[in-house]
């Protein structure tokens, strides 16, 4: 079976036309979309938890090095309200340009792909 | 299975399910390593503002459209090796 989940990303948003994209290159049925549905649902919840703690660890990463008090300092608490803003930004941005990336390479050509290395399923 | 040869058997509703999440499950990886890829190289770890700059948002796009450049090279580069190695064993077949 060819790879064709061209329009597949973005499990944060779940996108309706990407899910469509799912649907018609595998034909499924409407019953087997609403089953895919609710297992797209599960990993949009399983996605939404890691892309949090990646969120924390980065973020924690980046802004706390100084640990000769308990508390947060102000310096820390701005740093880390801007990481936050930053990367949902940056994930945002990096989202729109993959998706149309990925809408050319489905346009542009067959032999290439995501999934052309393996094999050619 | 497909009796008298009749018409290519159908795949199962477990198989398609598969094949469609495997699939999915390769998209949503493919764009987590991008985006952390991408963040490490694009965005200095200082966060001196909450926007993203213009060179930031720039980089961003630059970085997206290399990294499915690599992601095709390194596919097209797999397959002509796997079939140079499949071209070598059918030779060595043919000469026994």
């Amino acid at each position: 079976m060819r790879p064709c989940v061209r329009n597949a990303a973005l499990l944060i948003t779940l996108r309706p036309s990407f899910v469509a994209g799912i649907h018609s290159c595998h034909s499924l049925s409407p019953s087997e979309q609403r089953e895919f549905q609710s297992v797209l649902e599960k990993r949009q919840t399983r996605d939404m938890m890691q892309f949090y703690s990646n969120l924390v660890q980065r973020c924690f990463d980046d802004c706390i090095n100084d640990f000769t008090s308990k508390a947060l300092s102000t310096k820390e608490e701005t740093c880390v309200s801007r990481c936050v803003d930053k990367f949902i930004k940056t994930s945002d941005r990096l989202g729109q340009r993959f998706a149309e990336q990925n809408q050319a390479m489905m346009q542009g050509g067959g032999a290439g792909g995501a999934g052309a290395a393996f094999g050619g399923r | 299975m497909s009796f008298l040869g009749f018409g290519k058997p159908q795949p199962t509703l477990a198989e398609k399910m598969n094949a469609a999440e495997q699939e999915l499950e390769m998209i949503t990886d493919m764009f987590n390593r991008l985006t952390r890829s991408c963040h490490n190289k694009c965005i200095p770890t200082d966060y001196r503002e909450a926007d993203l700059n213009k060179g930031e948002s720039v980089c961003l796009d630059r970085c997206v459209s290399k990294f499915f450049d690599v992601n095709i090279k390194v596919s097209e580069a797999m397959q002509s090796q796997s079939q140079a190695m499949r071209g070598a064993q059918g030779g060595a077949g043919f000469s026994a």
